[in-house]
């Protein structure tokens, strides 16, 4: 061992450093610990019971807000679609009365039945295992899937959760579709937590235009422009009140979309032209510099399922669907105000702050346990957020609170 | 782990602790002061009560996924917790230099038997390399992690790490000896404008 090894190993802290605060944050985790347990949250470790009770706890000023946000103040507003848009961005989103979603975000990805005036097509020389003949309208997007009936839930119902301080008063619900049904699906998901970025490609089912010989490009949408890409012309859709960009054009005869936030035009063009598509469809090749690739694998004959909860007055509340759809894919697909996340075992979150004006609430998105969460909670700040995920309470398919009598009908 | 403390205040036989607390209390009781130490490297004091608290609520709700040897997990879970905070904090954070965290948690020249020369010039050297070198250097020579557990923390492989590690010792060495590394790499060109070179407060 070299001198400056063994000086930096002497200097190196062999105590508490700050015993005061250390104190503080047990008192902390001590509070944390009992607001959980009371609140009857899951047990997912030991009791709740103080490490050292018998200690005077310092309460200094500066102490955690753990505490569960209370009472929840959900905004008037249903925000069907946010994780069915992951698996499939053509989703129709609505409000639990009919209406649509102020969040124009979620619809502003241009998909081949919106895109102007392209015409799609069948999917002729699609694999066979992407072929979409049986799948119906309704199942386009995973939130006008149908619904499964309650007594098929004990096989099929592998996530059922509940929020410890909001009791079941409306009837949840459970949906489900194969992802070959699904009009679109998200092939690849980059994402630089650090700066804010994101990069989504998104793999349609059809492709924009007729099969004839005079094959049309994708058609602009206002605002847009043509562009050389892969070989081919697409379009450039830029929207700098967003701060996001989408690109479109069309490869081994389906249409692709890449959906960027925070990032110029040129840094898109380049990180797309470098990757390599198959004519099945994945997505291979260099990881943008600074990005990182978030795995979005999700087989053709996957059965997606979306487990609701319904809140009697504000609508929907707690979304779960499985296999997960990357909650690191919002962060492109919500533009401008979303952010990124380090939940503490590593993966990636993405909090959206919403509109309160619009009265659209915070809303929150993660990942853990092989499904995907969303939660929506008005005036829930980022770290409220991401304690009130940690109170997640997993319920058994079976608990009768699921399906108990008097529960406030709801429609998916 | 080791040893589980009697219950304080003379806990009745029916009132036993639930399964798990013992290994949470020697949890605590060993690996909380680093957790804090660690993570008073990277956030100013108050904010690391709240990484440590933070860190632990995670250990008690994923008590099961908690190794044998928890440090590591600890300081990964205390990683991505400050990496929050600095976030959520960004517009608002205060500008303390990296030396002056440092200073903060390095143990006194006279405790740790080393001048005080040498102990500013050690601080002023890791001040001076990119965080990422400096992270490596004190997450293997402070918290006494292996290069294996290390990588992990930061998320990069083992060979990655130990070539970071290498070139840090390499710096940190011609730092302290308030010589130049005498190579182009990210951290010369990466001092802190602020990173102090001689004695510290």
């Amino acid at each position: 061992m070299n001198r400056t090894t063994e000086l930096l190993q002497r200097i190196a802290p062999d105590a508490a450093l700050d015993p005061a605060g250390l104190e503080v944050a047990r008192a902390s985790f001590d509070r944390a610990r009992r607001q959980a347990g009371s609140a009857g949250a899951r047990r997912r470790g030991p009791g709740v019971d103080a490490l050292a009770p018998q200690r005077t706890v310092l309460t200094r000023g500066q102490v955690l807000a753990l505490a569960t946000a209370g009472v929840l103040l959900l905004g008037a507003v249903g925000t069907t679609a946010v994780l069915a848009g992951d698996h499939g961005l053509s989703s129709v989103t609505r409000l639990p009365g009919g209406g649509s979603s102020p969040s124009g975000t979620d619809d502003s990805v241009p998909s081949p039945s919106t895109a102007g005036t392209a015409r799609a097509q069948d999917t002729a020389g699609e694999p066979d295992h992407w072929s979409t003949e049986d799948c119906a309208p309704t199942t386009q997007s995973l939130d006008t899937a149908p619904s499964v009936p309650e007594e098929e839930w004990p096989g099929k119902l592998d996530h059922a959760v509940m929020l410890p301080d909001v009791p079941i008063d409306a009837r949840p619900t459970l949906q489900e579709t194969e992802v070959r049904c699904l009009a679109t699906a998200v092939r690849a998901v980059y994402v630089d937590v650090e700066g804010n970025r994101g990069l989504n490609l998104y793999r349609h089912q059809r492709a924009y235009t007729s099969p004839s010989p005079d094959r049309e490009v994708p058609s602009v949408p206002d605002g847009g422009r043509r562009v050389e890409l892969r070989g081919t012309e697409g379009s450039v859709w830029e929207q700098p009140e967003h701060g996001s960009v989408t690109m479109m054009w069309e490869e081994h005869g389906t249409a692709w979309t890449a959906r960027a936030a925070g990032m110029t035009t040129d840094e898109v063009l380049a990180a797309v032209e470098a990757l390599t598509i198959s004519p099945e469809g994945a997505v291979s090749g260099p990881v943008p510099d600074g990005f990182e690739a978030v795995a979005q694998e999700v087989a053709p004959t996957d059965v997606v399922r979306l487990f609701t909860l319904h809140h009697p007055t504000y609508g929907p509340y707690l979304y779960v669907s499985w296999p997960p759809a990357s909650p690191a894919a919002r962060l492109a697909r919500s533009a401008g105000d979303a952010q990124a996340v380090r939940m503490p075992d590593g993966s990636i979150a993405v909090y959206e702050p919403g509109l309160a004006a619009a009265g659209n609430p915070p809303r929150f998105f993660w990942e853990e346990d092989g499904a995907g969460y969303a939660l929506s909670d008005a005036g829930a700040s980022l770290p409220e957020m991401i304690t009130r995920a940690g109170t997640i309470e997993h319920l058994a398919a079976t608990d009768p609170r699921l399906t108990a009598p008097g529960l406030v009908e709801t429609r998916p | 782990m080791t040893t589980s403390r009697s219950e304080p205040g003379g806990r009745a036989a029916a009132d036993q602790p639930p399964p798990g607390e013992d290994r949470l209390r020697a949890l605590w009781t060993d690996h909380a002061w680093r957790v804090q130490a660690y993570a008073m490297r990277h956030v100013e004091p108050h904010v690391a009560q709240e990484v440590v608290a933070e860190t632990f609520v995670v250990a008690w709700r994923k008590l099961d996924a908690v190794p044998a040897e928890p440090l590591p997990w600890l300081l990964t879970v205390a990683r991505n917790v400050a990496a929050n905070h600095q976030r959520a904090n960004r517009r608002r954070r205060t500008a303390e230099s990296d030396a002056i965290h440092l200073a903060r948690v390095t143990r006194a020249a006279e405790s740790a038997d080393v001048s005080v020369e040498e102990r500013d010039a050690l601080i002023g050297g890791l001040a001076r390399l990119a965080p990422k070198e400096r992270e490596a250097l004190l997450l293997t020579g402070w918290d006494g992690l292996t290069p294996t557990d290390a990588a992990r923390v930061v998320g990069c492989t083992t060979a990655a790490f130990k070539m970071r590690l290498s070139r840090a010792r390499r710096r940190l060495e011609a730092y302290a000896s308030d010589g130049d590394p005498g190579d182009s790499g990210p951290a010369a060109t990466a001092t802190t404008p602020d990173a102090p070179t001689r004695r510290l407060a």
